[in-house]
């Protein structure tokens, strides 16, 4: 019996020090992969909706239809606008979406990150193309009018949806940070 | 809330049907559906697990979030899967004997289920659970539209293992290309549109 | 235990994709793109070598009763490094996003897949450490490349390309892309590789009959070449 119950404490021991060890590990590898907050909030809101209040659906735009802009708040909602846009192109290119990071002082896009292309399979608007729109300054509604925006040769559907988005970014900046810091 | 019960509905049976969409629980899906009572057993285990596990992990990842160690997620989720499995197991087999001996020898295999931590990781994901209820009811309805693959691909097998097949198709592959086919008919449910 | 032996069970004879079958959930999942496959195959080959390493390590300290949660443990670790490390690379590169995007939640899962375990309870609780390791490598292998050709098929058919190069023009059928057609793919493929497997050992027994017939230096070369 006093064998058995030894035999007991030391597996208890065995299991509590291994989970020790485990979690340590990680708490460590934790804090050296730390990934900056802002970054961190945007990878997660990019892959779920939620966070993000519904402000504008159906907004009808030059080209098309963007089904939904939603406003989020990102580094403590002082800095940063965090957007989620759905662009549509013409037919048959389906629904574009974006989650979009514009700094809400200045109106530079800080982060352009794409969920769903969908377009065509095999003809999708590139990551490099996107991340060209980084750094741009919204100072008005038209900023992505098609001088400036990297349309991709084999994917002009794509493009077109993605455009759109990026127009409804812009727009929605314009008319609520722009315009409205103006009155 | 109506809206959101009939979304989840749809999506966990049909639209996101976790085996035939999401590819989740393949090896149950395969291994136990050759005979059609014994996928019933597995399902029914499952969905049981599927519920609890919802209502554990979902609070449990929000107090983590608070704690700051949202990195355990997987090591808890794993060990809380397994804790209720084994406890599933000890309190049915003291409870009701018949019902032990009807999905008993199925709990041991769920715990490396992979829609078990499946609904419990995707619960923190989807846009449709907004919360404890519809955490639980996801975990409901994805369970049960895994019980209903893996019945409807057991009643197949069935009729086909009467059947002169090759020999080199025979067993695993004809189960896939089944499934396949299963597949290609749950795609009509995703022109089910909610909402607008 | 030789390394030729434990990378001939790794690759083919035991091949995780093809003749295991484990691990399905995955190999479904991120078949649609070859680069898919190949980021899950080396995130699994990953969490395998590793396991495998500190599963030998502990083979005589982990009390017999308790073995499956020290297990399990020194997997979800593993897998929660991997979960770490691609959301730290995620945000310096947007390719390692996407794949990361792609894997989802099959990233957590890989916990629960199948082949890790069984290396664990088979292998590594058995063996020595290098061996566990080598073992854990050539699984990991076999398990990436038959994800990979997979992914190849599903890709070439289902949207014309290859690692995401375009070089069927515009032809491709979505199909392939889809679930649906991940089942059968897998399915067809199976079977090829058991008629091809099939055929490869009857060759060799046939070989190996008439090469017993003759010198016997014959016979080891014969069975170098044949490895």
């Amino acid at each position: 019996m006093n064998d058995k119950v030894r035999e007991s404490i030391k597996t208890i021991c065995i299991l509590v020090a291994i989970t020790i060890i485990c979690v340590a590990l990680l708490a460590i590898l934790n804090d050296v992969l730390y990934v900056a907050p802002d970054m961190d909030s945007f990878d997660r809101t990019a892959k779920s909706k939620s966070g993000y209040t519904l402000v504008e659906q159906n907004v009808k735009m030059t080209n098309g239809i963007v089904k939904m802009v939603a406003e989020g708040e990102m580094l403590n909602g002082e800095a940063v606008v965090g957007l989620y846009v759905e662009g549509k192109g013409s037919s048959p290119a389906g629904s574009f979406t974006l989650v979009v990071i514009i700094h809400k002082a200045t109106g530079e896009i800080l982060g352009v990150r794409k969920l769903v292309d969908g377009g065509d399979v095999g003809y999708e608007y590139l990551d490099d193309n996107l991340r060209s729109l980084m750094g741009t300054v919204i100072d008005g509604s038209t900023v992505f009018d098609s001088d400036n925006f990297v349309v991709q040769a084999g994917a002009t559907y794509s493009t077109k949806a993605c455009r759109n988005a990026m127009q409804a970014v812009a727009e929605y900046y314009y008319i609520n940070y722009l315009q409205g810091g103006q009155e | 809330m109506d809206s959101a019960f009939v979304a989840l509905l749809l999506t966990g049976l049909f639209v996101g049907n976790y085996v035939v969409a999401r590819f989740l629980g393949m090896c149950p899906f395969l291994g136990l559906s050759k005979k059609v009572d014994s996928a019933v057993g597995m399902g029914i285990a499952v969905t049981f697990v599927m519920v609890v596990a919802s209502l554990l992990t979902y609070p449990l990842y929000q107090l983590m979030v608070k704690l700051g160690i949202e990195y355990l997620r997987t090591i808890v989720f794993i060990f809380v899967i397994a804790s209720i499995v084994q406890v599933l197991e000890t309190v049915i087999k003291k409870i009701s004997p018949s019902l032990y001996s009807a999905m008993g020898v199925y709990l041991p295999l769920i715990t490396t289920n992979c829609a078990v931590l499946g609904v419990a990781t995707l619960n923190l994901e989807s846009e449709l659970v907004t919360g404890l209820a519809t955490a639980l009811l996801n975990g409901l309805f994805s369970g049960l539209g895994f019980t209903l693959a893996i019945v409807i691909l057991a009643g197949m097998r069935e009729k086909l293992d009467k059947q002169p097949l090759n020999k080199h198709l025979k067993g695993f592959p004809i189960s896939m290309i089944l499934a396949g086919f299963m597949a290609m008919a749950f795609v009509v449910f995703t022109y089910i549109k909610l909402g607008e | 235990m030789k390394t030729r032996d434990v990378a001939v069970n790794g690759l083919i004879k035991e091949n995780a994709v093809f003749r295991m079958l484990l691990g399905l959930c995955s190999i479904l999942a991120l078949s649609n793109k070859a680069i898919n496959g190949l980021g899950m195959g080396v995130a699994v080959t990953f969490v395998l070598v590793c396991s495998n390493v500190v599963i030998s390590l502990l083979k005589r300290v982990v009390p017999n009763k308790v073995r499956i949660p020290c297990y399990v443990l020194v997997i979800a670790t593993f897998v929660t490094v991997v979960e770490l490390l691609i959301k730290y690379l995620s945000a310096k590169s947007s390719a390692i996003a996407q794949i990361g995007d792609a894997m989802g939640v099959f990233l957590p899962l890989i916990v629960v897949n199948c082949i890790i375990l069984a290396r664990a309870e088979a292998f590594a609780s058995k063996n020595t450490v290098g061996a566990s390791a080598i073992d854990g490598l050539f699984v990991g292998m076999g398990y990436t490349i038959g994800l990979t050709l997979l992914g190849i098929v599903r890709e070439l058919l289902g949207s014309g390309s290859i690692f995401g190069l375009q070089i069927l023009g515009g032809f491709r059928i979505t199909f392939f892309s889809q679930p649906a057609g991940a089942f059968i793919t897998y399915g067809l493929l199976i079977c090829l590789f058991n008629i091809t497997y099939e055929k490869i050992e009857q060759n060799n027994a046939n070989r190996k009959r008439k090469a017993s017939v003759t010198l016997s230096n014959q016979v080891t070369e014969e069975g170098a070449v044949n490895g």
